[in-house]
């Protein structure tokens, strides 16, 4: 293959298989956080009712959420919970595409339910979702893949686990799904995203705090963009290295990303400084999804060559032998399992009714030699559990044997280590013995051979395999172009997408033609690429949202913290991104359409509502803006809106002259 | 004591034996025709998606989801706003619908369409009447019978997937055909049965009017022009009484027989077919008569739950007799006559077609008696014609087929013919099919000669098994599968439980026949099982009488160019009913105007006049914009029995405006000079 081509139209099936993983466990994160506040911000109990919303947006450009049909608390419940269900699908890989497609509906839905709390975390996040979806994202680490994988596994016995040998290149890809092709203009997409992001994030960052290693220092005192943990370290020393790691650290991977040689080295690295950036904005700052779907986006990164070198390379000291219950057809399925993790050659699988001598191979594709039994390792033992043999005689039984051999197998090292700590194998152990004791019964319930029985053919019969391993037809060569041809023009459409709008969003000095079609799926589909994170110099000012409320019982507290209301900026903000991004918003001048349905939600307590407490419920209350130069000064305060009486701190911020009325209009602090 | 556990499992036997069990036809048949009415009924309402469903028409979904119609209300369709994505939302419904209809995924597709089409009703409750209940139940009902073992896309690629046979030798075996019309044991057939001998009990119960009795409500019913259809019209004026009455009484007595029809445990081979003929006489009278929307072709849908396995093999039985027999023999080597092989085995569910195996070794020039000429003179040019082309070729033909009791092998359309005689009711749609196909069916068996060995090529390029190949047949299920299997049954028959006790309560509260202190308590979680998704109980058309007042909503608009208009139909404005007949309005125009002049419903007309005042936006011309209108409940008396004409007609002004500063020009009629006074028309 062109090695040009490679590099810019392929990415690795194991790096888009690592990325579906991170990705999954990225959008579950956003999910569980977004679950603490379901009433709050995706229930009509909530800060925005799903009318108020669709009412403001009459008129405007297209936004589609489903979760617009979702009304009540128990109704937005069980919406999460479908949505958990399909990242969970998207996360294991099972039914990949369709669980993408839905993956990327989902996240469509959740950002577009309440415009108030979107981030460019949102925007990175279904960007990333949308380029990747022309790709084979299940093709590697998936359910999917496994289940391929092995319903081709029809050895059956150990000698033939043994000699198993991953198929060759070409029938694997006449066993590809219609559609799948190595070079595709989604992988140019991937590639363009990944290089204009970081482009973006460093163009956008002109400001002199940026180069003078200040400029986290600075946004991390302003109260909404920082963390709790960011808050914390605001002072702290590191902040100067970390700013210029931010600032450059993009323009670096940028560069990395595109350079043609060297891939193995130019694409691990572009991935670490991607990485390391999306660990900064993730850990310290309220940014959504932004750093860690940045973090997602490194794996995409990943050369072939990386992965090949990690999964081929042969390391003596873990070479193993693995002898498993051949008459045990869930041992035999593991056995088999194994063998295809096991792309170096480490295991040598020996089945307990050959057990004259332990069979080793000491180099990489060596030849079999025989060891003698080591002392203690007899017939009786090997017929109750599993047993791993090392080169020097030793051996580890029960649940030791499945970590001393996980550790053997790439990439489950580390699984194999966390096993295997005192303690969790202990417990494992427990695990092992009553599983070991019932495993016949297991095998039988599962429908795999049992005590010498041929383990079971698979559903379709070696008939099957045998058609589906042969060359594919002219006919489903095909159908194979007309899907390709399909899934290329998605790709297509992403790229000029992400393209046209990455131009036009940020500063990158360049002025692209801006066709309506491309501007309206960026917009519908919410990928709108604004990268201008802290740019392009951190906020002159902090502000904060305080509501000072009286509730019948005459304590006079704010709504969110449930403490007397502290009109200061200097404290951090512990309520999390959602009400950050909420915040930062709702006082402004554009957003005011929204300040109604705030004003109804403070009415019933805020986030008290769901307490069910009558005494909790305020007589009157005031939501103030109050904002200060992050250089430290008197806090200017603004009037967001006011509920019945208004708060007891009232009086205090009155402007001079006659005493404000029950309901006076609000002063908008500024439009965005 | 001892007797009563034995008699309750005899009882219990019984139940299961008579109305616990479903055939897997039966189930097959129900998702097609139910698939096939939900896209019908899907584009009946996507044909009026601007007006009714979209932001541009008469009620917005954030006015909906601000002024929910129910304590209990969902719809899919409230996400959709603009006209494109409603478009969108239709599209996929459709979809859905579809994929149910020919079985594709069915048990996905059959839950989705049931969320989808109860959204479509919940997103304009104000047109919801008892036969989008009925839709509803009908797609819940999908949901849960087996429908997708029989006469569905799954299984025949279940079918063709798990029994692979590798040599034509094989197609005798028909492995596929095992078991699979044993019957399924499963509460929902009782549900569902039980459920549709329900709407006959209430409609006869609840009918307890005078006008019923007295035979009136014919006359009445199809004096009512926003209903009728054309067709009611010259019956109405022409028909004399005493026919009608007769016709009347016999809508009672039909429904009240249906009940017992379909709830008979006895003579079900006669009862359920009659059930089955007497519900589609009934309500396609009522179909083509009224436009009820999906009520009629619903309930003709519904009875497709009826045929028993007696009624599969009485009809297995008669199709047999009109059937012919026939061997088809096919080229042993051709992967591509094996396909055929396949496809037909499959097809032949009366077992009528033989298959042999032919080589193409052993393929003699011509027949064993007579020459060339012989047959080239002969009554049979297909099958000289068949026989000289692969001859010709040097191949076996694809496929030759040889009727029983005919000593000759047929190919070309005469073969295909015969096919067609051997599958089920072939005699029946041979013809039409024919017709429909523009003469393509019989030409098949030609084509595949003709491009057999381009088709060879691209689908089966490795060729034929080994001659030793065995046929791959499917393991059999594991023990965990058929525990998961179970426990997947026995939680479905515990919902049929929840739903058979939600819709018990339900009939109780809403049917008027039913005492106050008969209705039980409803609890809230039964109410939303209920309300959610729109699976009410309440029975009763056209009860205690009919009605006799008619009436339409007209709204008289002026346009800023001086047309005078009614927006919703796009027609001058009908200010007087009497002397109309039939007013062609569709059910959803009809139920919508009928809703909307209730004060009841009062909150959703701000709705209908957001409509009105943005009009020239959604036809997109300025000159059609409203510069004054009055929205007006038309009314007339229907005439009495014995009488054409109807009387008193009225109108009610319900809402009314004038554009600021808007004069009525010079010349301008005086209708609306100024706004009317707003009056009630009603609840």
């Amino acid at each position: 293959m062109n090695p040009i081509a490679r590099h810019y139209l392929r990415v690795d099936a194991r790096s888009l298989g690592l990325f579906r993983i991170a990705m999954g466990l990225v959008l579950l994160g956003d999910l569980a956080r977004r679950h603490r506040w379901i009433a709050d911000f995706y229930s009509n109990e909530g800060v925005l009712p799903n009318h108020n919303h669709l009412f403001n947006l009459k008129g405007g450009p297209g936004i589609w959420s489903a979760l617009h049909a979702v009304s009540g608390d128990g109704e937005a419940l069980f919406a999460f919970g479908v949505i958990t269900l399909v990242y969970v699908l998207f996360l294991i890989g099972w039914k990949t595409r369709v669980f993408h497609a839905l993956s990327f509906v989902a996240l469509l839905s959740l950002t577009a339910r309440n415009l108030l709390l979107e981030t460019s975390g949102n925007h990175l996040a279904l960007a990333l979702l949308l380029v990747t979806l022309p790709l084979p994202l299940g093709s590697r680490f998936s359910l999917d893949a496994l289940i391929r994988a092995m319903r081709g596994a029809v050895e059956k016995s150990p000698a033939e686990i043994r000699a198993y040998r991953p198929l060759a290149q070409p029938t694997v890809e006449a066993r590809r799904l219609p559609g799948w092709s190595p070079l595709s203009v989604g992988g140019l997409a991937v590639l363009a995203q990944l290089a204009l992001l970081n482009l973006a994030l460093y163009l956008n960052h002109k400001g002199p705090s940026w180069y003078d290693g200040s400029a986290l220092g600075k946004a991390l005192d302003v109260t909404l963009l920082a963390s709790p943990t960011g808050w914390a370290v605001r002072d702290a020393g590191f902040l100067v290295p970390l700013t210029h790691l931010v600032h450059y650290g993009p323009a670096l991977a940028a560069v990395l990303l595109l350079v043609p040689v060297a891939r193995g080295a130019t694409r691990a690295a572009a991935a670490g400084l991607m990485v390391a950036t999306g660990l900064v904005w993730g850990i310290l700052f309220n940014q959504g999804l932004f750093g860690w779907s940045l973090v997602a986006a490194a794996t995409l990164a990943l050369s072939t060559e990386a992965w090949d070198a990690l999964d081929t390379r042969y390391h003596p000291s873990r070479a193993r032998t693995v002898i498993f219950d051949a008459d045990c057809g869930i041992c035999g399925w593991l056995a088999k399992l194994l063998a295809r993790l096991d792309t170096p050659g480490h295991l040598v699988i020996q089945g307990n009714d050959e057990l004259e001598h332990v069979l080793v191979r000491k180099t990489q594709g060596g030849p079999l030699e025989e060891m003698a039994l080591p002392k203690g390792l007899d017939a009786e033992l090997a017929d109750r559990t599993a047993i791993v043999v090392r080169h020097d005689g030793t051996f580890a039984t029960r649940a030791r044997a499945i970590t001393e051999a996980l550790r053997s197998v790439p990439r489950f090292r580390l699984l194999g280590l966390v096993l295997g700590l005192p303690g969790v194998v202990h417990l494992l152990d427990v695990v092992y013995d009553v599983v070991a004791r019932r495993r016949h019964a297991i095998s039988a319930q599962l429908g795999m051979g049992v005590c010498g029985i041929p383990l079971a053919p698979k559903a379709g019969g070696a008939a099957a395999l045998e058609e589906d391993a042969a060359d594919p037809s002219p006919f489903r060569l095909a159908m194979r172009k007309v899907s390709g041809s399909v899934r290329e023009i998605v790709a297509v459409v992403a790229l000029a997408t992400l393209v046209v709008q990455t131009a036009r969003a940020n500063d990158l000095g360049v002025k692209l033609p801006e066709p309506g079609p491309l501007v309206a799926v960026a917009h519908w589909t919410r990928t709108q690429a604004d990268w201008k994170l802290v740019a392009p110099e951190p906020p002159a000012t902090t502000g904060v949202v305080v509501t000072d409320a009286v509730l019948r019982n005459d304590a006079n507290i704010d709504l969110f913290t449930r403490q007397k209301p502290e009109f200061t900026v200097v404290r951090p903000f512990l309520l999390g991104e959602l009400w950050a991004a909420y915040f930062r918003r709702i006082h402004q001048g554009a957003y005011e359409p929204y300040v109604a349905a705030f004003r109804t939600y403070a009415s019933r307590g805020g986030p008290m509502h769901d307490l069910g407490d009558p005494n909790l419920r305020p007589l009157g209350a005031d939501a103030w803006w109050i904002e200060a130069p992050v250089t430290g000064g008197e806090p200017e305060r603004t009037r967001i809106l006011r509920h019945g009486r208004g708060g007891p701190s009232a009086g205090d911020f009155a402007p001079p002259g006659p005493a404000p009325g029950p309901a006076p209009p609000s002063r908008r602090l500024k439009a965005p | 004591m001892s007797g009563g556990p034995s008699r309750l499992r005899a009882a219990g036997r019984w139940l299961r034996q008579h109305y616990l069990q479903i055939d897997p036809r039966t189930a097959g048949l129900y998702r097609i025709v139910i698939g096939f009415l939900l896209c019908a009924d899907a584009l009946r309402h996507w044909s009026v998606a601007r007006v009714y469903y979209s932001n541009d028409g008469i009620l917005t979904n954030h006015w909906l989801l601000f002024k929910p119609p129910a304590s209990h209300h969902f719809s899919l369709f409230s996400a959709f706003s603009t006209l494109e994505e409603v478009h969108v939302a239709f599209a996929l419904s459709f979809a859905c619908y579809f994929a149910l209809m020919i079985g594709w995924h069915s048990r996905l597709f059959a839950v989705l369409s049931f969320v989808w089409v109860a959204s479509q009703d919940s997103r304009l409750l104000l047109v919801e009447n008892g036969g989008y209940v009925v839709v509803n139940l009908t797609a819940l009902y999908a949901c849960l019978l087996p429908v997708e073992r029989r006469f569905s896309v799954d299984a025949w690629l279940r079918s063709l997937r798990e029994h692979r046979e590798r040599r034509i030798e094989h197609l005798a075996e028909r492995t596929f055909a095992r078991g699979r019309d044993e019957p399924v044991f499963t509460g929902v057939a009782m549900l569902a049965t039980v459920n549709l001998a329900v709407v006959y009990l209430f409609n006869v119960i609840n009918k307890s009017g005078t006008v019923w009795r007295r035979g009136d409500t014919v006359h009445y019913v199809l004096h009512l022009d926003r209903m009728i259809t054309g067709l009611a019209v010259p019956i109405r004026e022409h028909v004399p009484m005493a026919l009608l009455r007769p016709l009347a009484w016999s809508v009672l007595s039909v429904e009240a027989m249906l009940m017992m029809l379909i709830l008979s445990p006895r003579a079900r081979r006669i009862t359920r077919p009659l059930a089955m003929a007497g519900i589609a006489a009934l309500h396609t009278s009522f179909g083509v008569m009224m436009r009820l929307g999906p009520f009629s072709w619903f309930m003709v849908g519904w009875s497709m739950i009826l045929p028993t396995r007696t009624n599969w093999e009485a009809l297995e039985e008669r199709g047999r007799a009109r059937a012919r027999a026939a061997t088809v023999r096919l080229d042993a080597d051709s992967p591509l006559a094996l396909a055929v092989g396949r496809v037909l085995a499959r097809l032949d569910a009366y077992g009528l077609l033989r298959f042999e195996a032919r080589s193409r070794s052993a393929l003699p020039l011509l027949g064993p008696s007579r020459s060339s000429e012989e047959l080239r003179s002969s009554d049979e040019p297909a099958r000289f014609e068949a026989r000289s082309r692969s001859a010709g070729s040097g191949a076996t033909p694809v496929l030759e087929v040889r009727p029983d009791g005919d000593d000759g092998w047929l190919g070309g359309p005469a073969a295909a013919q015969a096919i067609g005689r051997a599958l089920p009711f072939g005699a029946l749609w041979w013809r039409p099919a024919t017709w429909i196909s523009l003469g393509l069916l019989p030409r098949l068996p030609a084509l595949l000669e003709r491009h057999r060995g381009r088709l060879e090529r691209w689908l089966w390029p490795a060729g034929m098994a080994r001659a030793d190949a065995a046929p791959a047949e499917p393991p059999p299920p594991s023990p965990l599968r058929l525990r998961l299997a179970r426990t997947g049954g026995r939680l479905r028959e515990l919902l049929v439980v929840w739903l058979t006790a939600c819709f018990v309560i339900q009939a109780f509260h809403e049917n008027k026949a039913i005492p106050p202190f008969l209705k039980p308590p409803q609890p809230d979680i039964m109410r939303a099982t209920t309300h959610l998704f729109r699976t009410l109980q309440g029975w009763g058309m056209f009860s205690p009488n009919p009605i006799q007042e008619d009436g339409v909503l007209t709204v008289d608009a002026f346009t800023v160019d001086g047309r005078r208009i009614d927006p919703l139909t796009g027609e001058p404005p009908v200010l007087d009913l009497v002397p109309v007949k039939g007013m062609g309005l569709g059910q959803i125009e009809q139920d919508y105007g009928n809703r909307i002049r209730s004060d009841r419903n009062d909150v959703y007309r701000k709705g209908l006049e957001d409509f009105l005042q943005g009009w020239h936006h959604v036809t997109g011309r300025p000159e059609d914009e409203i510069v004054a209108y009055d929205v007006y409940w038309v009314t007339e008396k229907c005439p009495p029995p014995g009488e054409v004409t109807p009387s008193e007609g009225k109108r009610f002004a319900i809402r009314s405006w004038r554009k600021p500063r808007w004069r009525p020009p010079p010349g301008y009629p005086a209708t609306i000079p100024s706004p009317p006074r707003i009056e009630s028309a009603g609840n």
